[in-house]
């Protein structure tokens, strides 16, 4: 049943190998997500550390990201949180001065490897950017420009399906052809998301989708996200608490140094850290 | 599930022909880049070469310390001192004006000016670094040195006698006395004359035109300070004075020591200015008395390399080579001063201490000297060509009803409107710019005949449309891209040169082959000339069918794909291997005019058809295209009508009508705004139109001016100033600086690319990258007289080409434009913002799509602009084409990129020589003010690009 559960423990370290097993406990009981009792983990990490040139960014990261749920990253500026996510797309092959130790695989395949093709890679993983970073095109263009890249065929409905389901759809249908730049800070955030998943990723990492946007366009992108769990994995950074809450089924907490501190199950995590520099930094205390 | 995760993982795997296709595209531009490391060591080779030759003759030690020049004469010597002492008194002479003129302006701009005056005023001090250096030269010969040679009444003034008791007793070994000597005991102030040629108005030409580049990069360093230290200043209680003086400049100091080492090593190479003014008399200085070096001709460095040049057949004698010897010297000169700007070496700088006001009304005076420079240049030229006094009062009144009035109305009415400001600067773009490239376009057609060119048009550009049938059947169409561009140029030499280039290479070539395979029987027995008919042929054939083969054999073998591959394959053979000699002659069947219209409208067509198809769909295009191909057949039929020769019409209606039409179209549906700025270029029009009619209704009498038609179409007959005409040399210049653009931009804009974004920071390759950019940072300091050597050597003595070809001078003019190009094109990728990259990759495209489909489109306009200037600066180089031979004065228009052209700044050059008033003040004064109406439009260009795509 739980082959992939005693990898996880097999691998973490002490710190972490305490709640890996309250996970287990917990799995048959929580039914937070829409799938079975076997998750099936889609990215493993293994004593990741990463370096940019002298400075340590993660520290010996153990961390599962499971199939069709939706994981949150929390904690303090700087910790890592971006870092570890670019980690997982190979974003950080374009930064020269990070160096990456340790394993990290995708499906079971060593991403790192030496026949992993980074552009491959990406087109299975999705990325939505800290800051909206539309491409100075057309709205239609925008969303269409992956599938174009992958040399897939571009049909109406896909473009507009991809922005119905980011919520953007009601809102530009009349003016697709019109420029990216000229939708608010909130729609192009949006927009990021409909052409994100407009090519059908395997995983979906989300880097702050809403830090910039106002409560209701938040709710709208939150209620994407649980919506998204029914075909993607996603994992999302959050510097909102109440939001990892609200939309997680696990939370993983770094502090500063990169040092993965505890990662549960969301309710675990909020309820009952094992530490308690997670609970102080739940609370407020500090970060 | 587990089969959808199976699927995944093998395509997680390095996919072959893309990682392939990557790296030929990389290693593309990456030879793009090396290539400028090519053209440094074919300039040190090329000087050393022959210098080395020169110094078996002449010892090195005579030559650098011998005080007598004298190459050309019975009994040579070849001391260079005379001329680096030449070189030396312009340099300084231009420094004392342009050093702190140029950064009393900076400090001007960056720190007193409002940021709308620095926005006109910057721009205008540029136009003064790109005025061609001949026009500067003859502007010192003409105006600047009567104006300074003080006519006698005030040369010799007698000072009051209260007057002599407040002037100081001078000691004799004061540099100043000689030049304003005050003969205390008569009260008398001698000043003395002037020579003809003079270092004095050269420097003080030389000095205006390094100006704006003190003052431009001063500037940029200056804005690069940071406000917070000038916050922090004033939080002090600074004045703006200590805190521009104290704090502003010295934060600035390297950026400033660059500018002032970057100005004068531009200094010590100019060439024209001083060819121009200053004479050929190479001098010792004279001691102490140094201002008297200044009355007198000199000679400098360049100027001996330009004498030498322009000596008629000199052959490969010590003279012709103690030209290389000069360059290399100069080259060394130029290239220390520019490692010595790399080394960022920083001074201090010590101000006088004048306060508040004062300090601030210097550095006003010290922007307004360039400016006033700017106005006398234009003015007194302006007069010169147009002799706007002739003209009489009712002449001016008519021309200010008919074209001042309407446009100050309508200038007016866009300031308040602004949408209708963008619509007239995209309708006047459309009309004008049509107009002037329709007429280039014409002129250069004409000179060749278009039928050559349609040919290449033809199977050319069914190229890019047999590819889009291609790319549907064959997975790795990528390797088609640079076949393509492989058979274009293939295509372009066939079309151009094969007598001159691709023969003799291709004849190399087989007969290496044929004594390799000498005992071959068959192979070896073919003569070489039909071997040479089979390399074009297998190479035409070759390259694509590689191509199609490696689809083929990677792809599912579709029938109809093979099909069109195979037709795709006839045709691009049929334009490389030439088979123009085959089709030419059944295209010159039919009238002249079908060519004109098919080599400017077919492109045209396609273009507005594709355009509209974008905005409004298939039918509008298709409708769109079949209503611009009658349009052009009504305007061939009312031409042909009242009988006059519709080429000229048709190329007109294609080049300037349908953009105009399409710009205007626009407006008037989707722009409701801004609609009625359209009218904008029509009024001009009108008013000319209009005005010009009436004056030859009512028989005003306009003014006598040089600018006529027949300047511009009657060639150079050297009869009577006013039949002269200057057409061999406008077509000369259009096809050098078109050919350059074509060769310059296409490599500048893929070394951009590859140190912008292939080249890595470290390794070996990101050290590579950096000696490339260092490398292109010290051409864009060699002097314009040494490519000129570059070239005379590569394309003359190597190549054994024809001297003065246009190929020749198009391809001298690229090097020399390829640093300005490349490092334009890098300013204008590092601007597109790295979110738009990270966005892209994280979508999952490869570099090159994100290059493509991102980057450079944002790039575009940056580049453009970058490239128009250095266009811009192409059109008026001098000093290569008089080094490498280009004729200055031709009395026919060269026929092809393998003739001997001619250019207009050249005309310039040879006409200035000329002392009858009317050649001097009327007809060189004419062709100077095209040249810079020609220069100050594509400047134009470039800053509407650069406004309108800026965010
Ligand atoms: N390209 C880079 N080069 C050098 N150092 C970097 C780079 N990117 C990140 N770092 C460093 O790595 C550490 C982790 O950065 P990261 O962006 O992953 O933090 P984060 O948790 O996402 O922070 P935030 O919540 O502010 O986004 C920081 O100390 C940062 O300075
Ligand atoms: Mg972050």
């Amino acid at each position: 049943m739980s082959e992939p559960d005693q990898e996880t423990q097999a691998g973490s370290t002490d710190e972490t190998g305490n709640s890996s097993l309250i996970e287990t406990h917990v799995t048959s009981d929580t039914s937070v997500d829409t799938q079975g009792e076997n998750p099936t983990s889609v990215v493993e990490t293994r004593n990741l550390s990463v370096y940019y040139d002298e400075e340590q960014a993660l520290d010996d990261v153990n961390l599962d990201i499971y199939e069709q749920e939706v994981t949150a990253i929390i904690g303090p500026s700087g910790c890592g949180k971006s870092t570890f996510l670019r980690c997982i797309n190979r974003m950080n092959d374009l930064v020269e001065a990070a160096t990456i130790e340790g394993e990290l695989r995708f499906r079971g395949t060593d991403i790192y490897g030496d026949n992993v093709d980074p552009v491959a890679l990406r087109r299975q993983i999705g990325m939505v950017f800290q800051h909206p970073n539309p491409f100075p095109k057309s709205i239609y263009d925008n969303v269409a420009y992956g599938l174009r890249v992958q040399d897939r065929t571009v049909t109406d409905e896909i473009v507009e399906t991809a922005l119905k389901r980011a919520a953007l759809w009601e809102e530009v249908k009349d003016q697709l052809h019109t420029s990216a730049l000229d939708l608010s800070g909130g729609q192009q955030q949006r927009l990021c998301i409909a052409r994100a998943i407009a090519v059908n990723p395997d995983v979906l990492l989300m880097d702050e989708p809403a830090s910039a946007l106002d409560p209701i366009a938040t709710s709208k992108i939150e209620d994407l996200i649980e919506d998204l769990t029914s075909e993607y994995t996603v994992i999302i950074v959050t510097h909102n608490m109440q939001q990892a809450a609200r939309i997680s089924d696990r939370t993983a907490v770094f502090l500063t140094g990169g040092e993965l501190v505890e990662f549960d199950h969301t309710t675990t995590i909020f309820e009952n850290p094992a530490d308690d520099r997670v609970e102080d930094y739940i609370t407020g205390k500090f970060g | 599930m587990s089969k959808k995760r199976e699927t995944e993982l093998s395509s997680l795997e390095r996919s072959e022909f893309i990682v392939r296709k990557e790296r030929l595209y990389g290693q593309l531009l990456a030879a793009c880049a090396v290539l400028t490391i090519a053209v440094t060591v074919g300039i040190i080779l090329s000087l050393s070469g022959q210098a080395l030759t020169f110094f078996g003759h002449v010892s090195p030690i005579d030559f650098l310390t011998g005080q007598n020049w004298s190459p050309l004469s019975n009994t040579p010597s070849y001391g260079v001192i005379p001329l680096i002492s030449g070189t030396l008194i312009v340099t300084v002479g231009s420094a004392v004006i342009a050093l702190p003129v140029g950064l009393g302006a900076a400090i001007y701009l960056s720190e007193y000016a409002s940021s709308r005056v620095r926005g006109i005023v910057k721009p205008l001090l540029e136009i003064l670094a790109g005025i061609p250096t001949v026009i500067y030269g003859y502007f010192a010969l003409v105006y600047l040195t009567p104006l300074l040679d003080a006519p006698l009444p005030i040369r010799q003034t007698i000072i009051p006698e209260w007057l002599s008791f407040s002037l100081p007793v001078i000691p004799d070994w004061v540099p100043l006395l000689p030049e304003f000597t005050l003969v205390v005991g008569e009260f008398v102030l001698v000043v003395p004359s002037i020579s003809t040629f003079n270092a004095l108005s050269a420097s003080i030409a030389v000095g205006v035109m390094i100006i704006p580049m003190v003052s431009s990069i001063s500037e940029d360093a200056l804005s690069a300070v940071p406000d917070s230290l000038r916050e922090a200043g004033y939080g002090l209680g600074s004045t703006k004075f200590d805190v521009s003086t104290s704090i502003v400049v010295p934060a600035a100091t390297s950026g400033i020591v660059s500018s002032y080492v970057l100005a004068l090593s531009r200094a010590i190479g100019e060439t024209m200015i001083v060819v121009v003014a200053a004479g050929e008399s190479p001098k010792m200085p004279t001691f102490p008395n140094i201002l008297e070096n200044f009355t007198e001709s000199i000679e400098t460095m360049t100027v001996a390399m330009v004498n030498i040049a322009s000596a008629e057949s000199l052959g490969e004698t010590v003279a012709y080579e103690s030209m290389f010897a000069i360059g290399l010297t100069l080259f060394a000169i130029t290239l220390t001063m520019n490692y010595i700007e790399t080394l960022q070496r920083s001074g201090r700088f010590q101000y006088a201490e004048i306060k508040g006001k004062a300090f601030e009304a210097i550095l006003i005076a010290a922007t307004l000297v360039g400016l006033v420079a700017l106005i006398l240049l234009f003015g007194f030229m302006f007069f010169d060509a147009f002799g706007p006094l002739s003209a009489s009062l009712e002449w001016y009144l008519l021309f200010l009803s008919t074209l001042v009035a309407p446009v100050s109305a309508f200038t007016l009415y866009c300031r308040r409107n602004p949408a209708a400001r963008t619509a007239n600067a995209r309708a006047s773009a459309a009309v004008f710019g049509g107009l002037v490239l329709s007429l280039a376009a014409y002129i250069v057609l004409r000179a060749m005949s278009p039928y050559g060119p349609l040919v290449y048009l033809i199977t050319v550009s069914s190229m890019p449309l047999s590819v889009a049938v291609y790319g549907r059947y064959a997975e790795n169409s990528y390797f088609v891209g640079p076949a393509m561009v492989l058979a274009m140029l293939l295509a372009i030499v066939w079309t151009f040169g094969s007598e001159v280039l691709l023969f003799p290479l291709l004849d190399a070539v087989f007969g290496l082959g044929n004594a390799l395979l000498g005992g071959v029987p068959v192979l070896g027995s073919i003569p070489v000339p039909v071997g040479r008919g089979l390399l074009v042929t297998a190479i035409a054939v070759g390259v694509p069918t590689l191509a199609l083969a490696n689809s083929v054999l990677r792809r599912r073998t579709s029938r109809a794909g093979i099909l069109a591959v195979f037709a795709v394959l006839g045709l691009s053979a049929a334009g490389t291997a030439g088979l123009d000699r085959l089709i030419r002659p059944i295209l010159e069947v039919l009238p002249i005019w079908s060519a004109y219209a098919g080599v400017i409208g077919l492109p045209v067509t396609g273009i507005l058809a594709l355009l509209i198809t974008r905005q409004r769909g298939m039918r509008a295009g298709m409708t769109a295209a079949v209503a611009v191909v009658g349009g052009g057949l009504a305007v061939v039929a009312i031409a042909s009508a009242v009988s006059m020769d519709p080429s000229l019409w048709v190329v007109l209606f294609f080049g300037m009508g349908v953009p105009t039409a399409y710009v205007v179209g626009e407006a008037v549906i989707s722009d409701r705004d801004g609609r009625v700025g359209v009218a904008g270029p029509f009024i001009i029009l009108g008013g000319i139109l209009v005005g010009a009619y009436l004056e030859r209704l009512l028989s005003v009498t306009g003014p006598d001016s040089w600018v006529t038609p027949t300047l511009l179409t009657n060639s150079w007959n050297g009869l009577t100033a006013t039949e002269a005409g200057a057409y061999p040399s406008i077509v000369g210049s259009i096809m050098i600086v078109s050919f350059m653009a074509l060769m310059a931009f296409p490599v500048g804009v893929g070394a951009a690319i590859y140190l912008e974004e292939y080249a890595p920071d470290t390794g070996w390759k990101g050290r590579l990258a950096n000696l490339v950019e260092l490398n292109i940072a010290n051409l864009a300091g060699v002097p314009s007289v040494v490519y000129g050597l570059l070239g005379l050597a590569l394309f003359q003595n190597l190549l054994n080409f024809a001297p003065g070809l246009v190929f020749s001078a198009a391809a001298t003019l690229g090097f020399l434009i390829l640093p300005i190009v490349i490092v334009s094109a890098q300013e204008a990728l590092k601007a597109v913002p790295d979110s738009l990259r990270q966005a892209s990759y994280g979508m999952g495209a490869s570099r090159w799509q994100t290059i493509r489909s991102v980057v450079l489109p944002e790039a575009v306009p940056g580049i453009l602009t970058g490239t128009i200037l250095a266009l811009g600066r192409a059109i008026g180089e001098t000093a290569p084409l008089i080094i490498i031979a280009v004729p200055t004065t031709t009395f026919t228009t060269p026929g092809g990129l393998f003739s001997s052209g001619a250019a207009v700044p050249l005309r310039i050059f040879s006409a200035s020589a000329n002392f009858a008033p009317e050649y001097r003040k009327g007809v060189v004064a004419a062709l100077a003010i095209v040249l810079l109406v020609l220069m100050l439009t594509m400047n134009a260009i470039a800053i509407v690009i650069r406004n309108k795509y800026q965010r």
